[in-house]
């Protein structure tokens, strides 16, 4: 299988007008490989979207190596640079905010072929269109290509995002939360649309969100990871991380997702829940750990002191916490 | 709770927004009861009218908006109240002491130029010039203690101080605070992560138990109507079409649209379920076609269903259950309906 992504000790951190800088992305190591998902989860605020950002080439990283395809990304120049843009393309958490509103659907899908595909004639670029559209499930074509995006609803405003970035013919698709602005009735036809068209055209996903079902869903039998204040405390695959959560923290939000009234989940969990401590933001990173201040199985004096580095509990699971240090 | 009693009851409402392309009925001739110490979950798709009927409650609708029928009634000391009818200087004194609500954007809903101390207070006075400062911090401070936040911090702090969770929270203290019998919350915890969600909930069922108020909320994830509710209330475009106690909701719901809600739910721990979702579009709110609105997408689609809007009626041997469809799930005879 060939690995398009590899970041290892990935850092970013932004300058402050006054102080420290902040340090939000920490030591993340991950790969991708060509048509396989990678789903991100981790609440809000903890760094997936930044690490979205730096993967589609829109943010820059201060320390570690992010290659794309063999080449170190932070030396791009020229062609090499667009070319690494047109195979990495993302699609935006809200579909209200991210299509023209001045713009029909064709051109919204058209401009791009016109612009990096240098194809101008109109027969040709509506053959193209249909294909595209075709593709994410807006048909017949016809009633689509004419209306503006005010017609649509969110989840074909979705949709036509999607057929304007698979004109590019990208490599890997980051998906920021981008079904949580949809409702829960249209969601799941979306993402099995886009599961679809992994399949048909062998694109890779680098998946964020926060909803655990979904990324279950979605990443089925695929590669997860869970982030917290900006690091990656676990990672495996999505069936293992739901089935055998270690990191307390996984624990606590798999816990929080089933719920315990056993209305909606079979509640085959234990209840686990992180103590009442004040929830740690980047500006006051805890030393050491950066979850044992509310970590219900801190070890004293060893949590406090070091960050955990990786361990892992068996074949492509590995967690960052001590408690799994001798197994 | 011995017996029920009802508090609020919704009955054939109906609300018009005034557009330029016409009429847009947001909800049209809902029904639905809330009994004293329930909590009930209002859920549907965006755009189907669920925070105009809520905001209704509160006379708190957009100017565009009217109400053209129906009655929303509250029940008061044995009372029937029609809330519609009141003056807005006798409704005002209900709004918060007995009804209070906590908006969408609960974000935004602090005046950003007062300390929260002074929004405490202000609330208070308004209804009653007579309780001291101490008195009513010192309650401020058990509400916020119950709500997990440091008093002496939170109440000296202006709303941009405190984050999202932490204002939401607050803003769940302030609506206690007066010791409302009915409390609306309008999507309570979205913009919050999975375990401040789970917290508040299990605070507001702490909350609830102990002070027996009841609840109406707006949501459309079906996880915190599995956590919260004991009654589920489904809308669409306008109607309430199914009415159901929650666990006969997730069991076995009538309506076709509910069913389908039910099932596009991706779930952690239940494996290789095939997921299906809702086919089709939501419908355009001002030019209805004549007949049922969700027919366009049911699988269930009878001639009869495009020709007539199918009535509210109870499921036979269901309590407190009730149904809008001419074909529901369990068939077409159950809800007293010809096929």
């Amino acid at each position: 299988m060939e690995t398009i992504v590899e970041i290892s000790g990935l850092g970013k951190s932004f300058p402050q007008k006054q102080g420290q800088p902040v340090t939000i992305l920490r030591d993340v190591n991950l790969t991708i490989g060509a048509g396989q998902t990678l789903c991100v989860m981790g609440e809000s605020g903890c760094g997936k979207t930044t690490l979205g950002k730096i993967i589609a080439g829109l943010s820059d990283y201060t320390t570690g190596s992010y290659r794309f395809c063999g080449k170190e990304v932070s030396q791009l120049k020229g062609k090499e640079w667009d070319a690494f843009r047109e195979s990495v393309q993302l699609i935006h958490q809200n579909p209200y905010e991210s299509l023209n509103p001045a713009s029909m659907v064709f051109d919204i899908i058209a401009n791009p072929i016109r612009r990096h595909r240098k194809i101008t004639k109109i027969p040709e670029l509506y053959e193209e269109v249909t294909r595209l559209l075709k593709l994410v499930g807006l048909t017949p074509v016809e009633d689509f290509v004419d209306k503006y995006p005010a017609h649509l609803s969110g989840g074909q405003r979705q949709r036509v995002s999607i057929a304007r970035i698979l004109a590019m013919n990208p490599k890997l698709i980051v998906v920021d939360e981008a079904t949580s602005m949809i409702d829960t009735s249209l969601r799941i036809s979306l993402l099995s649309t886009m599961k679809q068209i992994q399949q048909e055209l062998g694109v890779a996903y680098f998946f964020i969100t926060h909803d655990l079902a979904l990324g279950k869903y979605f990443a089925k039998g695929q590669a997860a990871m869970v982030m917290y204040l900006g690091r990656i405390v676990e990672a495996a695959g999505m069936d293992q991380l739901v089935a055998n959560p270690c990191h307390p923290y996984s624990r606590a939000i798999i816990s929080a997702a089933v719920g315990d009234t056993g209305i909606l989940e079979d509640a085959q969990f234990r209840k686990y829940s992180l103590k009442d401590a004040d929830i740690a933001s980047f500006g006051n990173m805890p030393s050491g750990c950066p979850l044992h201040p509310r970590c219900p199985e801190c070890i004293d004096g060893v949590c406090q002191k070091t960050n955990p580095p990786a361990f892992t509990v068996e074949t492509g699971h590995e967690v960052c916490c001590f408690h799994y240090q001798t197994k | 709770m011995t017996e029920k009693k009802p508090q609020l009851k919704v009955d054939q409402l109906s609300i018009c927004y005034h557009t330029k392309r016409g009429d847009l009925k947001a909800v049209s001739q809902a029904s639905f009861t809330i009994d004293q110490g329930q909590s009930v979950a209002l859920i549907g798709e965006s755009g189907c009218g669920k925070t105009t009927l809520a905001t209704s409650i509160v006379d708190a609708l957009p100017m565009a908006a009217s109400v053209t029928s129906g009655r929303i009634l509250y029940y008061q000391d044995q009372k029937e109240i029609d809330l519609l009818k009141l003056k807005r200087k006798d409704l005002r004194p209900l709004l918060w002491s007995e009804i209070s609500m906590v908006f969408q954007a609960s974000q935004s809903s602090f005046n950003p130029v007062r300390k929260i101390k002074t929004q405490f207070l202000d609330t208070v006075w308004a209804h009653d010039r007579s309780r001291s400062k101490e008195e009513i911090l010192q309650r401020a401070s058990e509400l916020l203690r119950v709500v997990m936040l440091d008093p002496d911090k939170v109440l000296n702090a202006y709303p941009h101080e405190l984050s999202g969770g932490m204002k939401q929270r607050t803003l769940i203290a302030l609506a206690l605070l007066l010791e409302p019998k009915l409390i609306i919350l309008d999507e309570p915890t979205t913009a919050l992560d999975l375990l401040t969600q789970e917290k508040i909930l299990r605070l507001l069922k702490e909350l609830k138990k102990e002070h027996g108020f009841s609840l109406l909320f707006i949501t459309h994830d079906l996880g915190i109507v599995s956590e919260l509710a004991d009654k589920v209330v489904t809308m669409y475009a306008g109607k309430a079409v199914e009415s159901a106690p929650v666990e006969t909701f997730f069991r076995s719901a009538e309506h076709p649209y509910s069913r389908g809600l039910v099932d596009a739910i991706p779930r952690l721990t239940m494996d290789d379920r095939e997921i299906v979702s809702i086919p089709g579009t939501p419908p355009d709110m001002i030019e209805q076609e004549i007949g049922c609105p969700f027919a366009p997408r049911c699988s269930r689609c009878l001639p009869v269903c495009k020709e007539s809007i199918p009535e509210s009626k109870p499921v036979p041997g269901g309590e407190n259950w009730y149904c809008a469809c001419w074909n529901p799930m369990s068939g077409g005879d159950a809800c007293g309906n010809h096929r």
